[in-house]
C-alpha cells in the first residue's frame, strides 16, 4: 500500500514536471524574438536595438536555456508567474485567483446539479433496464454528447431569452452587482436581493448549459454502475431476505453504484473546463475560460502559460486525490 | 536447364498454385467479412449510424453535381434582386440577410449567398478535416502504442509519461494553447495536425495494452522461434491483430476531432480556406443572426455537426463492441 501511494505520487510529479517543461518549450517555439513580439504588442511598435536588448535583460533571454529552465521552475514554485501583456501589467496569479472564483462557482455547482440528477437519471434507467425510459434517457444522453457546447449555449440563448423571454437579455455594461458598489445603480447600493437576482441572471443559463452537457455521461456512468451492483450476490440475498425494492437500491445497491462518482468527478473535470472555456465566452461570464479565449487571441503569452500551468495542474491533483478517496471509500479496490 | 522459362510445367504449376492461393485468401477475407457484417446488422444502434453517415457521404460527394446541375446555388456567390440571380460585382449584398423562403431554404448570409448551399457544401470539409486529424492521431498512436508495449524497458517508461501528459489535459485546453501558439501562421496541414497530436494519447494506450496481451501468443512465440525479427513481428503479426481495435477507435476519433475543429472555429481559429459547419455557426454569431432572425443560420449547422458526431459515435462504438473482445456481449 504504501509502495503504490509512493509511485503514484511520483507519476503525478513527473507529469507535473513535465508540464512545467511543456509550457517552457512550447512559448519558446513560438516564431519570433519574445522582446521583440512585446514590444509590438499593445500598441507600441518599437524595435529599437537598444530597447530589444534591454527588454530582452529583462526577460531573462541572455542566459543559457538550462539556466532559464531552472528559474522559471523555481519561479512557479515560488508564485512569481510574471505579468500581463496587456491588463495594465498586473501580476498573472493576481488575475488568475480574481477569475477562478467565478469559474469555481460555476462549474461547482452545475457539477453538483449534474450528479445530483445524474444518479436520479441513471439509477432510474437501470431500475427500468431496457425499458422505454432508459431507451430515451440514453438517446438524449448520445444527442447532448453529440453537441457542441457552445452551440447548446446559443440555441439556450434563442430558446429563452428570443423566443420565451424568460430571461433579460442583460445590456453589455451590466456587471455583477458587488457590495459596496458606488455605480449601481448610480446613486444606489445594492441590496442583498439585488446581488442575488443578478448573480442568479447571470449564472443560470451558462449553469443549464454545462449541466446538460455533463448529464450524459453522469448518467450513462451511473446506470451501468448499478446495473454491475444489481447482479451482486449480496443483492440477491437482500432480496430473498424480503426487503423491498425500495430498500434493496437506497440501502444496499446505490451506496455502492455511487462509488465510482469519486472517478468520474475528476476525470471530467478536463472536459469540464473544455465546456466551461465554451460557455463562458458564449455568455462573456467573467471566469478562467473566458479569460483563457482572450489571452489566447490577444496573444497575453505570460497569462496564456499561467493558464495552460493552472489547469493542467488541478487535472493532475484531482485524479490523484480521487484515486486515493475512491481507495479509501471502498476497501475492496486494492490500489495497484 | 537453360530454356526455362514461363511455360515450363514447374513454374506453371507454381503460378496456379500461388493464384489458387490469393483466391483462398480473398475468400476467407470475404468470408470473415459476411460474418463480421452480419454480427454488424444486429446492431441497431449501428446501423443508425451507418445510414446517418451514408446520408452525409451523398451530400458531401453530390455537392458539385448539384452545384453543376443548378440545384444548389453557388455558395461563394451572392444572389442578387428579387428573382435571386448571382450579382455581378458591382452589386455585391444585394439580398443579404434575406428570410428563409421557397427559393433560399435556410435564407442568405451577410453577403447575401444562399446558407442552405453553403451548409451542403460545409459537409465535405467537415467530414474530411474530421478524417485527417484522425489519421493523423491514429498514426501517431499506434505508433508509440506498439514501440511501448513491444519494445518495453525505458522507452515504454518515457512514451507513457508523455501519453500521461496528453491524458491528462483537456483537448480542447490543448488543441487552443497549441492555435494561440502557432495558429495564425499555420496552412491546412498543420491545423489538423494540431488536432491529431491532441486526440492521440487514448490511442496509444489502447495499441500498447493490446500488443502486451498478443506479445504472450503463441503464434508471437512460433514466429520467434522461426527467426523473425522484432522488426517483422510487430509489422506483420502484432500490427493486423491490433488494427480492427484501432479502426473502431478511428471512426469514434473522428467524432471528436469534428467537435474539436467546430470548437476552435468558433473561438476564432478556422481551419485556413475551408469553410466547414464550426466556421458558419462563427459567422452567424458574428454578423448577428439572432438579431436578424435568422435562427436557422445557426441553427441548422449545430444539427448537421450532432448528426454526424452521432453518426460517427454510434458506428464506432458498434464496432467497438464487434472487435473488442472485453465489450463482446456475454
Amino acid at each position: 500500500m504504501r509502495t503504490v501511494v509512493i509511485r503514484k505520487v511520483t507519476n503525478a510529479t513527473i507529469t507535473i514536471l513535465i508540464i512545467l517543461v511543456a509550457n517552457f518549450v512550447l512559448f519558446r517555439l513560438l516564431p519570433g524574438d519574445p522582446a521583440i513580439n512585446f514590444l509590438r504588442s499593445g500598441g507600441a511598435h518599437s524595435t529599437n536595438p537598444d530597447l530589444v536588448a534591454r527588454q530582452r535583460e529583462i526577460f531573462g533571454l541572455t542566459d543559457p536555456p538550462l539556466v532559464q529552465l531552472g528559474k522559471y521552475i523555481v519561479n512557479t514554485f515560488t508564485g512569481n508567474w510574471g505579468y500581463s501583456f496587456f491588463q495594465g501589467d498586473r501580476l498573472v496569479t493576481d488575475i488568475l485567483a480574481q477569475k477562478a472564483v467565478w469559474t469555481i462557482v460555476l462549474v461547482g455547482t452545475s457539477t453538483i446539479i449534474t450528479i445530483w440528477i445524474g444518479i436520479i437519471i441513471g439509477a432510474a434507467a437501470a431500475w427500468r433496464r431496457g425499458k422505454a425510459f432508459d431507451v430515451a434517457s440514453l438517446g438524449f444522453g448520445f444527442f447532448f454528447y453529440a453537441m457542441p457546447t457552445y452551440w447548446l449555449g446559443i440555441v439556450l440563448i434563442i430558446i429563452f431569452q428570443r423566443g420565451i423571454g424568460i430571461i433579460p437579455i442583460l445590456p453589455a455594461e451590466h456587471t455583477l452587482p458587488i457590495p459596496g458598489d458606488q455605480d449601481y445603480p448610480i446613486g444606489h447600493l445594492p441590496t442583498v436581493f439585488d446581488i442575488l437576482v443578478g448573480g442568479f441572471q447571470h449564472w443560470i443559463l451558462p449553469a443549464l448549459t454545462l449541466t446538460l452537457v455533463q448529464l450524459a455521461g453522469i448518467s450513462l456512468i451511473m446506470r451501468n454502475s448499478l446495473i454491475d451492483v444489481l447482479t451482486e450476490d449480496y443483492v440477491v440475498t437482500a432480496r430473498a431476505k424480503g426487503l423491498s425494492d425500495r430498500m434493496v437500491l437506497k440501502r444496499h445497491a446505490m451506496p455502492n453504484a455511487r462509488l465510482p462518482m469519486v472517478t468520474l468527478i475528476a476525470l471530467n473535470l478536463g472536459f469540464i473546463l473544455g465546456g466551461a472555456i465554451q460557455v463562458e465566452s458564449i455568455f462573456s461570464y467573467d471566469g478562467l475560460g473566458d479569460l483563457t479565449v482572450t489571452a489566447v487571441l490577444d496573444k497575453d503569452f505570460p497569462v496564456m502559460q499561467g493558464l495552460f500551468l493552472l489547469i493542467a495542474i488541478s487535472v493532475v491533483v484531482a485524479n490523484l486525490i480521487s484515486d486515493f478517496v475512491y481507495a479509501w471509500l471502498d476497501p475492496r479496490i486494492r490500489l495497484e | 536447364m537453360a530454356h526455362e522459362d514461363a511455360s515450363s510445367p514447374i513454374r506453371r504449376e507454381k503460378d496456379a498454385s500461388q493464384e489458387s492461393l490469393l483466391r483462398v485468401r480473398l475468400a476467407s477475407a470475404w468470408n470473415r467479412f459476411r460474418r463480421l457484417a452480419s454480427v454488424f446488422r444486429e446492431s441497431h444502434l449501428g446501423m443508425i449510424g451507418l445510414f446517418i453517415l451514408l446520408v452525409f457521404t451523398f451530400m458531401a460527394v453530390s455537392a458539385p453535381f448539384l452545384t453543376a446541375t443548378g440545384l444548389l446555388r453557388n455558395p461563394d456567390a451572392p444572389l442578387c434582386g428579387s428573382d435571386f440571380h448571382v450579382c455581378p460585382p458591382d452589386l455585391t449584398g444585394e439580398m443579404d440577410y434575406a428570410a428563409p423562403n421557397g427559393y433560399v431554404w435556410l435564407g442568405t448570409d451577410q453577403l447575401g449567398r444562399d446558407l442552405f448551399s453553403r451548409l451542403w457544401w460545409g459537409t465535405q470539409n467537415t467530414i474530411l478535416i474530421g478524417f485527417m486529424a484522425s489519421v493523423v492521431s491514429m498514426g501517431l498512436g499506434t505508433f508509440v502504442g506498439m514501440v511501448s508495449g513491444y519494445y518495453g524497458g525505458w522507452a515504454d517508461e518515457v512514451l507513457m509519461r508523455i501519453v500521461d501528459f496528453f491524458l491528462v489535459l483537456p483537448t480542447l485546453v490543448l488543441a487552443l494553447l497549441l492555435m494561440g501558439l502557432f495558429g495564425r501562421t499555420a496552412g491546412l496541414v498543420e491545423y489538423i495536425l494540431i488536432i491529431g497530436v491532441t486526440l492521440w494519447a487514448s490511442t496509444a494506450r489502447l495499441v500498447r495494452s493490446q500488443v502486451l496481451s498478443l506479445k504472450q501468443r503463441q503464434f508471437i512465440e512460433r514466429a520467434r522461434a522461426i527467426g523473425a525479427g522484432k522488426t517483422r513481428i510487430v509489422w506483420h503479426h502484432i500490427f493486423p491483430n491490433a488494427f480492427s481495435l484501432v479502426f473502431a477507435e478511428a471512426i469514434l476519433t473522428i467524432a471528436v476531432a469534428i467537435l474539436t475543429e467546430a470548437f476552435l472555429s468558433f473561438i476564432g481559429f478556422p481551419p485556413p480556406g475551408a469553410q466547414t459547419w464550426g466556421v458558419m455557426i462563427e459567422f452567424a454569431w458574428l454578423y448577428s443572426a439572432i438579431q436578424h432572425g435568422l435562427v436557422w443560420w445557426i441553427i441548422a449547422p449545430g444539427l448537421a455537426i450532432v448528426a454526424v458526431v452521432l453518426g460517427f459515435t454510434l458506428l464506432g462504438y458498434a464496432l467497438d463492441e464487434i472487435f473488442n473482445p472485453r465489450l463482446r456481449r456475454r
